[in-house]
């Protein structure tokens, strides 16, 4: 599913960061987990996903392509495309939340 | 008068090495009351350690609250910024969030409450349009009567808070409002600001026009529970820009070139003889040019040497309520024409008779 | 010496004059109240508390005063204030005792910073404390009251005082308010509760305050460490339901319960998430007092 947010801005394949990674804490168990934005001073409830893209997001910037592969192993088809939709709407729901932003791919 | 205690221990820190507990007592109390106990913790900071715990811990709490609050004005500046940037518009940042900002001493301990910007008055509209696309709103206790009086008698838009971070945001186009009797050089001021470090889209005043705001602002305020806070600030301000000599050779050309000698009068006056600021003799004579009649400084002074002092029982004396009153009037007179000052007062007099509003929060 | 060796006469006295200190431990509190009230409310309700310097330094002062003027003929109304500025609109005059307690907690609220302040109820067993976070109509007040004559120490109504550095929580053995049918409620469940006359047609209702029982006031000094954390909700005619409750839902509730979260910034977020990784977290609705003490009994048997 197309990434709306990232069209609007004009950018091909671009590739997601964090904010803000210096602002950034986080701590989670099992199946959610909390998120600290020491900019906004705001606290959020994130689910283990989003967790998911956080961690991995702070170790580089990718793009959607690359956090999919890197969390849905071996799925058969139908349900990778249901983790990738997935992935696609937390990635925006965390731009919402100011936490991660599209940036353009490095050459 | 009998000296205030805060003041004397602002001025003089070393005086809390000397406190008896009685007196700590009463230094919290007025610190608190006139919204200076986190100015009062950074200027003791050094020896924060070795002051008794009891005090101490109130100077620590309001140290925290008041870097907490600097966190949270960056960040709304951040968020005002990011509304109004792409009307291609740079505000200025006044008062407390130029301070902070522009890191000027001033703003070390200080408590922020609203912040203020400054716009151009062609782009007012479409800067109130923005805000409220960005989730801005105006009070929603606002009768029409005060819309009017913000709009079209003030010439200025009424106070607006976000909804989603509750903090407030006074937008001006003019430093003072149109219908006052100083007619300001607006102009003037948009022709020199200064950038600030890490937030581009943003600036403030150069120095000069900075601290001539400030004093404006101080000298035409009606309410002064944070006038002592806001003298302070006009001393933190002559003691850090004035390390520049360029401040003293350009502060009176630029207060007559903004129309403003008479703000600046008394904010040396009051400086000087309140806190001791240092300001260079040559200055205080060129400022005297300003002044009003003997008559008019002798009253001024009566009415200024307690109304800037703490509102706290501690700090009156039997004057200090007429003392007040005459600045309040004062400052509406000096804001508005005589027709609006006494709707406006008759209306501001008739809603303090109205039912308060808050409960307490018993959860 | 204690406020009850001071005698009625003469606290009424210091209490009009404005110079009435208390120990209220970690803090001092300086009252002020021309209402005869206050004074036998306090009598009743801080006996053991101990009187503090005068002329000394107090963290607090608070007062709470007659109005005068038009309302001769209606009931006397009472304004709180601190340190000579009103705060909070007036009340009826017999709700005096009601607003010192909800202006202290807002005093301590807005000044004592070195402690996260967690809207909680405490309880203390065997150096470990029982957290009963307060969401509104949560029960939480009556459900401490029942804990604290079975076996448990009350330390706290309504404010945790939860220091991060040495990971400890601690009290002030304050009163506990009561509302409603909560008020006979808990003289059933605890004959021997002592409670102020109820307050009736309050915006909250009917109000009591019970004082705190057994050694809560002479061990108000010492802290606990916090292992559980349960949210309670009273469900009418419900049984007794423990249920674990996800730790990041309970780092949430407790941030956003708290009265000086955003004060503690990056510092607050890391101390709440040591707080519910270091306790058993819970959901727990129950109706019957009885099964809902044995109920948290049973969660404080349990090896951790």
């Amino acid at each position: 599913m197309p990434n709306r947010a990232v069209y609007d801005l004009g950018m091909a394949d671009p590739a997601w960061a964090l904010s803000r990674p210096e602002d950034l804490l986080m701590r989670d168990w099992d199946d959610c987990g909390a998120v600290y934005d020491a900019a906004s001073g705001d606290t959020h409830l994130v689910n283990a996903l989003a967790i998911e893209l956080l961690v991995l997001l702070r170790q580089k910037p990718s793009s959607e392509a690359e956090l999919v592969r890197s969390l849905i192993d071996d799925m058969p088809d139908d349900t990778a495309t249901a983790a990738a939709e997935q992935i696609a709407s937390q990635l925006l729901w965390l731009q919402r939340l100011g936490l991660v932003q599209p940036i353009a791919t490095p050459p | 008068m009998k000296p205030v205690l805060l003041t004397e221990v602002l001025v003089d820190p070393t005086r809390a090495a000397r406190l008896s507990m009685a007196e700590w007592d009463l230094l919290i109390r007025q610190g608190r009351r006139a919204n200076l106990l986190s100015r009062l913790a950074w200027a003791l900071q050094p020896d924060l350690d070795h002051l008794p715990p009891a005090p101490r811990l109130h100077l620590s709490a309001a140290l925290q609250v008041a870097r907490r609050q600097g966190d949270a004005t960056r960040w709304e500046v951040n968020r005002i910024q990011a509304a109004l940037a792409p009307l291609g518009l740079t505000p200025i940042l006044l008062k407390g969030a130029a301070y902070l900002l522009a890191e000027r001493v001033a703003s070390a301990g200080r408590i922020f409450g609203d912040v203020d910007i400054l716009v151009p008055r062609d782009r007012i509209d479409a800067v109130e349009e923005a805000l409220l696309a960005h989730g801005w709103r105006f009070s929603d206790e606002l009768t029409p009567y005060d819309q009017r009086y913000y709009r079209e008698w003030m010439h200025e838009i009424p106070p607006l808070g976000h909804e989603d971070r509750g903090t407030a945001l006074d937008v001006h186009h003019t430093i003072l409002p149109p219908t006052a009797r100083v007619r300001v050089n607006t102009a003037a001021l948009f022709d020199d600001t200064r950038a600030v470090a890490g937030q581009p889209g943003v600036r403030v005043l150069a120095p000069t026009a900075l601290f001539l705001h400030s004093a404006t602002h101080l000298f035409h305020e009606g309410e002064l529970d944070k006038g002592l806070r806001d003298l302070f600030d006009l001393d933190a301000l002559i003691r850090e820009l004035g390390r520049d000599p360029s401040f003293w050779a350009g502060l009176v050309p630029q207060a007559r070139h903004l129309g403003l000698m008479r703000p600046l009068f008394h904010a040396l006056r009051y400086t000087t003889r309140h806190l001791g600021t240092p300001v260079p003799t040559q200055v205080l004579a060129e400022a005297r040019a300003a002044a009003p009649s003997w008559l008019t400084l002798h009253l001024l002074d009566f009415c200024y040497d307690r109304a800037l002092r703490p509102v706290h029982a501690s700090c009156d004396d039997a004057f200090t309520p007429l003392a007040r009153l005459a600045v309040y009037v004062r400052s509406h007179w000096i804001r508005m024409p005589t027709g609006l000052l006494i709707q406006h007062l008759v209306r501001k007099a008739w809603k303090r008779l109205q039912p308060e509003p808050k409960e307490p929060d018993h959860g | 010496m204690k406020l009850a060796d001071l005698g009625a006469a003469a606290l009424h006295d210091l209490l009009r004059r404005g110079t009435l200190t208390l120990h209220t431990p970690p803090f001092v509190v300086r009252l002020r109240s021309d209402i005869a009230r206050v004074g036998d409310d306090l009598l009743h309700l801080y006996p053991n508390f101990e009187l503090a310097d005068e002329a000394g330094f107090a963290d607090f002062h608070l007062e709470v005063n007659r109005v005068p003027g038009l309302r001769r003929w209606m009931k006397p109304m009472a304004r709180f204030g601190s340190d000579g500025e009103a705060a909070f609109s007036t009340l009826p005059a017999e709700q005096a005792f009601h607003m010192i307690e909800w202006g202290l907690n807002w005093a301590v609220t807005s000044s004592a910073h070195h402690f996260l302040l967690y809207h909680a109820a405490v309880l203390e067993r065997d150096g470990m404390a029982l957290m009963l976070p307060a969401p509104p109509g949560s029960g939480k007040s009556t459900l401490a009251a029942a804990l604290a004559h079975r076996g448990w120490r009350l330390l706290s109504d309504e404010l945790a005082l939860y220091n991060p550095r040495s990971r400890l929580v601690q009290g002030m053995a304050r009163p506990v308010n009561l509302k409603n049918a909560a008020i006979s409620l808990i003289r059933e469940f605890a004959p021997d509760a002592v409670m102020t006359a109820p307050v009736p047609d309050t915006a909250k209702g009917t109000l009591a305050l019970m004082r705190a029982p057994g050694d809560s006031v002479a061990r108000v000094l010492e802290p606990a460490r916090p292992a559980w954390i349960v949210m309670p909700r009273y469900v009418a005619g419900s049984s007794p339901l423990l249920v674990p409750m996800a730790k990041a839902r309970m780092l949430l509730l407790l941030a956003e319960q708290a009265f000086n979260y955003e004060v503690h910034g990056r510092d607050g977020f890391n101390a709440t998430g040591d707080l519910v990784d270091a306790c058993s977290c819970h959901e727990f609705s129950y109706s019957r007092l009885d099964d809902a003490v044995h109920a948290i009994d049973a969660l404080a048997a349990l090896p951790s």
